[in-house]
């Protein structure tokens, strides 16, 4: 392992596939190094972008574990607890971050849940978010962002998060005309007035539900004449051409250079740093705007950004993304009972957080700067978190012992050990200062001999503090 | 993040390297000796302006305030905007006869606040205050530069302006002017320090005092975290000193005992926790000078029920049974906390065809504490005939949040004045405050 680089500003070591592995993952392992070691940064990006290429069988038996997120919306219609279908997709998105091969793909499920965010458990959403989970943002998620938006605005969830459904022409509820403005597509930088609003929502009306989770345009309630969005306008001549013209709204909103920018903007804080470089954001958005809003190409674009190689270290993991980090670090594996209550035991880590998949209120997303997360609470309850990993909980998953992380050649120092023991859980040795500071706490001397006894004893102590430690935290 | 100024070397580097040895580096392992680096942090944010770099290096944390020297604000955030025309409700009055046929309150449940309103009648444990000159209203209320957007309104109310340039809240500014304090001059019951104290990073955001304990049981335990994040180019090395002080000051507040005193008895729920901590919190005298809770739901767009049943009602009831809790918790001490309840806007006046209310303007504010000039209605009230009424069917704005917020901060903190507190606005007292 190379030492901490001296030039570096972070103490993250400068290793550019640690890098990308520690941004495009829910958190480096020693298999993903390996493999990105072997193949090259382009080739294991260029499999990340397709993620059908990757095999990912042992998933889809975990996914199964949850069968309501795959079920037809029939069969949630017909739940007594509608919530349990809710609860099951976000234990099934945590497993997905802990245990899907497809990691990238992951990332930006998360990322475009966030942006086109809808609240669940929710009883506006229980059955509806499964749906949309997988039919538009899954679907998407990697493909067109107008392909996203239009599906997104025919989406049962979001009809109902934002209360399109009951938005009528005589009476139109505003809120998702202004949300799919404010925060969806072009921002207020695109200088919409409240009468842009007005007809936002108007161009919407009729995009309703049967009531049952089914999408339904309902052309009765959709307003008819003359709309004018920005540098849109529409005839909107006819009740039974109102979806036909919403699409045409939805298109334009897509490709607009606001909404280029904006998005642009949003995927260099979730992956570069939390005040990103305006040539990043500038190259990003022309990037989306020569291809059309097409993901694939705009990521590659940012991985391959000489911003994105100089962020070493400049992003901090929230904490649900330390939940499954070191969840990913100490190896756990699928549960082997039938009960998911150790998955549940994750999900309740970062709901304590406030940091549940999914589980966001208002349509803003989730916070993805180190300031909406700046809480002394959040900040011991992960060390606590930590203490709880390394002692065996939650139980019920199944884990190799902690002396697997000292696996390799023998050791003669104890030193070595500390030594063994970052490299595994971090990929890269501590600066000097920080490794005396875990010798301390055990009350070791670097040099001397190694002492099966004294590792058994202390080893938890030690990988829960390597877990606290900024070499984890930071990303 | 900005491009650091100086790289990190241990000591004997720096000098061994020493024309890298600059001022900036000097001052930066100045801070390092104390254990860590704050000036990278704010350096590194884009959001923080020099005014809370002032406040934060003034602030020197001692643990605890001189006993009963005290005073604290409170302030309670409803977001989702809480429909005040359901909460204290204009009485007899046929435009809201008129705009509310379902979900009104009818005149004959409110209880009688004073010749124009009446309480909703699940705030009934609120009545003692009121009639006690304990609790005060503001109606038609808010900020002039909402724009009906639950985030920007709350971000304008919070931060004291609608200027963006202006990105630290109005508590940062008021603690700035309130002085030098303790660890836990300013705490948010919640997940994460709100947008009102967000600059100086100051906050102690926790979910009661009792969750900051390591569950490691080694007396090594803070000293080795502390060194793990020493000397860091990163702004969480600040958030883990922040932590570590937090802990190591708040013995003394988890000796102070947590059972609610004379006879409160707070519904079992966040909110309720929330506010407990709070009292426990001003009885161990830690010096708390500002908190926060939020209580989320109030975005009754949809079936808001009616005064018997539903979300509104349920609400209320959970809002009234926990201040009620904890004004009896406080006991006294209700002397030296001023709490205001505020919320982003006002709902529209006409209930909408899905049986709740959409977005609307003019809003309500309570405060409580005896330090209010209590059971009274304050401002102007400009009524809901439909002349009176703004943008197709809102209750107006007649009194400026900043004038309730900036008279009560200045009273229940005893600050000189509150120039600077509302960036471009001169505060016109309503004489809520005694």
């Amino acid at each position: 392992m190379p030492p901490a680089s001296t030039a570096s500003t972070s103490v993250l070591i400068d290793d550019q596939q640690l890098h990308v592995l520690r941004r495009a993952t829910y958190g480096p392992t020693a298999e993903l190094l390996a493999d990105i070691r072997a193949r090259g940064t382009n080739a294991w990006l260029s499999e990340q972008l397709a993620p059908l290429s990757i095999g990912d069988s042992a998933m889809d038996a975990v996914v199964a574990r949850f069968p309501l997120v795959n079920a037809a919306i029939s069969t949630l219609n017909a739940l007594a607890q509608p919530r349990e279908a809710s609860l099951q997709l976000q234990q099934c998105t945590i497993a997905r971050q802990v245990w899907s091969k497809r990691q990238l793909f992951e990332v930006m499920v998360e990322f475009w849940s966030n942006h086109l965010n809808v609240l669940t458990p929710h009883p506006a959403t229980y059955t509806l978010k499964p749906v949309e989970d997988r039919a538009v943002i899954r679907k998407h998620a990697l493909g067109r962002f107008e392909n996203l938006l239009v599906a997104d605005a025919r989406s049962p969830a979001m009809l109902h998060y934002l209360m399109n459904n009951e938005s009528e022409a005589a009476d139109p509820n505003e809120n998702y005309g202004r949300e799919l403005l404010q925060l969806h597509t072009v921002t207020p930088s695109a200088r919409y007035t409240e009468t842009d609003v007005r007809d936002s929502a108007l161009v919407l009306t009729g995009r309703s539900t049967d009531g049952k989770g089914t999408f339904v345009y309902k052309s009765e309630l959709h307003y008819v004449g003359p709309v004018r969005v920005l540098g849109w306008s529409s005839a909107n001549a006819s009740a039974s051409g109102g979806l036909a013209v919403g699409d045409s709204y939805l298109r334009y909103l897509a490709r607009h250079e606001h909404t280029a920018r904006n998005l642009s903007r949003k995927l260099a804080l979730r992956f570069v740093s939390d005040d990103p470089p305006q040539s990043l954001i500038d190259n990003l958005t022309e990037v989306w705007l020569d291809t059309g809003g097409a993901i694939v190409p705009w990521l590659r674009a940012l991985f391959t950004s000489p911003e994105f190689a100089n962020s070493i270290g400049q992003k901090n993991r929230r904490p649900g993304e330390d939940v499954v980090a070191s969840a990913r670090a100490l190896k756990f594996q699928p549960p082997t009972a039938p009960s998911n209550s150790p998955i549940i035991d994750l999900l309740n880590h970062c709901n304590s957080f406030g940091h549940a998949p999914l589980g966001w209120g208002p349509p803003n997303g989730y916070p993805d700067i180190l300031d909406g997360w700046w809480s002394v609470g959040t900040t011991l309850g992960r060390c606590n978190v930590h203490r709880q990993f390394t002692r065996g909980y939650p139980t019920g998953l199944p884990r190799p012992p902690l002396r697997d992380l000292l696996a390799g050649p023998s050791m003669s120092t104890l030193g070595a050990v500390v030594d063994r023991l970052t490299d595994t859980l971090t990929a890269q040795r501590f600066r000097d200062d920080h490794r005396n500071a875990l010798l301390a706490y055990a009350g070791w001397s670097a040099s001397a001999p190694y002492d099966q006894r004294a590792v058994d004893k202390m080893l938890p102590d030690l990988t829960e503090l390597v877990l606290n430690s900024a070499y984890r935290s930071l990303r | 993040m900005s491009a650091p100024t100086a790289v990190w070397r241990r000591p004997d580097w720096i000098c061994a390297e020493s024309e890298r040895v600059k001022a900036g580096l000097a001052e930066q392992e100045r801070s390092w000796s104390r254990g860590f680096t704050r000036r990278s942090f704010l350096a590194g944010s884009g959001m923080v302006l020099a005014a809370s770099l002032g406040s934060q290096l003034v602030t020197t944390r001692h643990a605890y305030a001189a006993e009963g020297t005290g005073k604290t604000l409170v302030v309670i955030f409803l977001r989702g905007a809480l429909d005040g025309l359901a909460t204290v409700v204009p009485a007899n009055d046929p435009n809201y006869r008129a705009a509310r046929p379902v979900i009104g309150i009818p005149d004959s449940q409110l209880l009688q606040l004073d010749a124009t309103f009446g309480l909703h009648p699940s705030l009934s444990p609120l009545m003692p205050l009121w009639n006690s000159d304990k609790l005060a209203f503001v109606h038609s209320v808010g900020a002039r530069d909402s724009n009906r957007d639950h985030f920007a309104s709350q971000s304008i109310m919070e931060r004291g302006t609608a200027t963006l340039s202006s990105s630290d809240g109005w508590l940062d500014r008021v603690l700035a002017k309130d002085g030098p304090g303790t660890t836990f001059r300013a705490v948010c019951e919640g997940p994460s320090v709100v947008e009102a104290l967000k600059a100086s990073r100051d906050a102690v955001a926790m979910r009661g005092i009792d969750s900051l304990t390591f569950n490691n049981p080694s007396a090594k335990i803070a000293d080795a975290l502390r060194t793990l994040y020493t000397g860091l180019d990163a702004p969480v090395g600040a958030l883990m000193e922040h932590t570590l002080t937090a802990v190591a000051d708040s013995g003394p507040i988890k000796g102070t005992p947590k059972t609610p005193q004379n006879g409160a008895r707070y519904p079992a729920n966040a909110f309720g926790d929330a506010l407990a901590d709070i009292v426990r919190l001003v009885r161990s005298n830690c010096g708390l000078r500002a908190a926060t809770v939020d209580l989320g739901g109030w975005d009754l767009h949809s079936e808001a029920g009616t005064v018997t049943a539903g979300a509104q009602t349920s609400h209320l009831t959970e809002l009234g049974s926990a201040l009620s809790a904890y004004t009896t918790d406080l006991g006294t001490r209700i002397s030296d906390v001023t709490t205001v309840v505020i919320s982003e806007f006002g709902r529209r006046v006409e209930q909408n065809s899905s049986g709740g209310t959409d977005h609307g303007f003019g809003g309500l504010m309570m405060l409580i504490g005896g330090a209010v000039r209590g059971g009274q209605m304050h401002g102007a009230w400009p009524g809901l005939a439909e002349a009176d009424l703004t943008s197709g069917g809102d209750l107006d704005i007649r009194n400026d949040y900043r004038d309730v917020l900036g008279e009560v901060a200045l009273k229940a903190l005893g600050l000189g004045d509150m120039s600077g507190i509302f960036p471009g606005y001169t505060v016109n007292p309503l004489g809520v405050m005694r």
